[in-house]
């Protein structure tokens, strides 16, 4: 589409007529979001690996664990504001996961109210545990038939990204890849596409 | 595959010189839309740098279904108008004309033009303001512009013809700052 004609070619050329960064500011810019990176590298790069929980203790075997006493309760919340990642810290659930199988591909850890919780990511749903002994089973975030209803939709409505969202989990289904953020509530959180961030796909309440 | 394309996959595998790329070779454009849309330059910069830092942490969410240059001014343009509120948030009431009250310089007649864009795009509506930003600046088409605006089309072809002429208006008269404020500056499109 040209439409240029419409606005006077100089007064276009004034507006894009800004003068260039120096390479410093530039540079620092540009380095400062590459730090970024490593967040995003270590979700994709723990797929069907040792998982490292909320500590450097915290060594979760996924390749066959197995959780049961899995809850699908999940109750609506307010919506949330942000994820933040949780510090290195805790004890370890290591005994307490060893030896258990599951279909987990993915694990990352969160701190909701002081407390650190385990997300260990499956097809179609996350099980939540926290992170510290006794290692307790809070739910599962059951995102499963979000996920079908999306693969069937005929269109997609227009997108919401979630600005300064760390993506906490990446999946293929049915030939196209996904991205899931989790968002904190107040009082739990809700994981969504990151590309459709006004939507939660599955909420759970915290203790 | 386009260069883009070859390089958003190396990113999404984690390759940190392919991000690099990405963003020096947005970089200018970004910054661009940041500068026309926030209008003050320190502030800007800001959005700027938290419009890349943005893009790095949703790259891994960018499904290719849009250009990357798109998606790219739309996390532009979302920071921009972040910061846009955050400025208007920590405004006092006495800086209501915060967008309007860019200084006219008399220096070189280069930096005075600079001055008087930046004072005229200050004193046209928020969404008008975007429009030709995204259209004069990051080149999209009516289109593109309105997925990222999530308006119709219509929509984004009246709030550049509204803000075309406002600017044209403001640009195109030699009256002094004062009178150019009693442009109307309000409505929608």
């Amino acid at each position: 589409m040209s439409d240029n004609e419409e606005l006077d070619p100089a007064l276009a050329n004034a507006l894009r007529d800004i003068p260039p960064a120096g390479a410093a500011l530039r540079d620092a810019h540009i380095a400062a979001a590459l730090a970024e990176m490593a967040p995003s590298r270590r979700s994709s790069s723990h797929r069907m690996r040792i998982l490292t929980g909320v500590a450097a203790a915290t060594v979760l075997a996924v390749g066959g664990l197995s959780f049961a006493n899995r809850d699908s309760n999940s109750p609506g919340m307010a919506d949330g504001t942000e994820t933040t990642r949780p510090p290195k810290t805790g004890a370890s659930c290591a005994d307490t996961f060893s030896g258990l199988s599951t279909e987990a591909e993915h694990s990352e850890s969160i701190t909701h109210q002081g407390v650190e919780y385990a997300l260990l990511f499956r097809d179609g749903a996350v099980d939540v545990y926290v992170a510290t002994p006794p290692c307790t089973s809070v739910g599962t975030l059951d995102y499963s038939s979000s996920l079908s209803a999306r693969a069937n939709e005929a269109a997609s409505p227009a997108e919401q990204i979630c600005n300064g969202q760390d993506v906490v989990h990446q999946f293929t289904s049915a030939g196209d890849n996904y991205s899931l953020v989790a968002i904190h509530t107040d009082d739990g959180i809700s994981v969504r596409f990151a590309d459709r961030c006004g939507i939660d796909l599955a909420t759970l309440a915290l203790p | 595959m386009t260069h883009d394309e070859l390089l958003v996959r190396r990113a999404q595998r984690g390759d940190q010189k392919a991000v690099d790329s990405l963003l020096r070779e947005h970089y200018d454009t970004v910054r661009k839309v940041c500068h026309r849309i926030v209008i003050n330059a320190d502030d800007a910069d800001d959005a700027t740098q938290i419009a890349l830092i943005a893009i790095v942490r949703a790259l891994p969410s960018f499904d290719g279904r849009s250009k990357f240059s798109t998606w790219v001014y739309r996390i532009a343009t979302n920071a921009a108008l972040d910061e846009v509120r955050r400025i208007r948030r920590r405004a006092t009431p006495h800086d209501d004309q915060t967008f309007a009250s860019i200084p006219v310089a008399d220096g070189s007649a280069a930096v005075d033009a600079q001055l008087d864009v930046s004072a005229a795009l200050g004193q046209i509506p928020e969404e008008f303001r975007v429009a030709l930003v995204l259209r004069h600046i990051a080149d999209l088409d009516y289109e593109e512009i309105a997925v990222i605006l999530d308006v119709p089309v219509g929509t984004v072809r009246s709030r550049l013809s509204r803000g075309r002429t406002q600017l044209t208006q403001l640009l195109g008269n030699q009256a002094p700052t004062d009178s150019r404020q009693n442009l109307d500056t309000g409505g929608q499109p």
